[in-house]
């Protein structure tokens, strides 16, 4: 390999290297951020609840102390169910974006006709259903 | 997991490849995030 092509090339993978090294940065930076806000907030709740735990194990009120155990029980059930949907989410990122690929290769392996082209009623017709849908999404 | 979901954008009238894209990429994806948005609402439900 000529020595210009061999610098340009090692030049190119430091660049591309450089992007892959600060997009997985940013994404880091945004879990944690994302993550941790969200574990933050819920251990001042966990502390808020297990002081009024006392005060109402100190007073003996058993009604306080059961709405309080399932409180906890619940924000314990929707904490589980937020990093599951994190974790699904994660994989359908990963699975959607293989697919993507898999698309791509077919397309550049055998190429469309250039006429192969939807006419302006179909377009229309799709275009329609989008717009129902997006209407429901968008109810209250 | 309480954020909307996203509105579909429609595809743009280019080709089968474009469309068969924006199913796939769009359409299902917003499908399958909506699924699991719906199995998690479900798991943090008050049983």
């Amino acid at each position: 390999m000529p020595a210009w092509l061999a610098s340009m090339t090692a030049g190119l993978w430091g660049y591309v290297g450089a992007l892959a090294i600060g997009a997985g940065l940013a994404a880091g930076g945004t879990y944690y951020v994302t993550h941790n806000a969200d574990a933050a907030a819920r251990a001042a709740l966990q502390l808020q609840i297990a002081g009024l735990q006392k005060q109402a194990i100190a007073t003996h009120d058993a009604g306080v102390t059961a709405s309080l155990a399932k409180l906890q029980n619940f924000i314990g059930q929707m904490n589980a169910a937020g990093a599951g949907y994190q974790a699904s989410l994660a994989a359908i990122d990963a699975q959607f974006s293989n697919l993507q690929k898999g698309l791509s290769n077919a397309i550049a392996a055998k190429p469309l006709p250039v006429d192969c082209k939807p006419d302006a009623g179909r377009v229309r017709q799709l275009a329609a259903a989008v717009a129902a849908a997006n209407l429901h999404a968008a109810a209250p | 997991m309480a954020a909307p979901c996203a509105a579909l954008v429609a595809p743009i009238a280019a080709d089968y490849d474009a469309w068969e894209s924006w199913v796939t990429g769009t359409l299902l994806r917003a499908y399958a995030d909506c699924a699991a948005k719906h199995d998690a609402i479900v798991a943090a439900w008050p049983k």
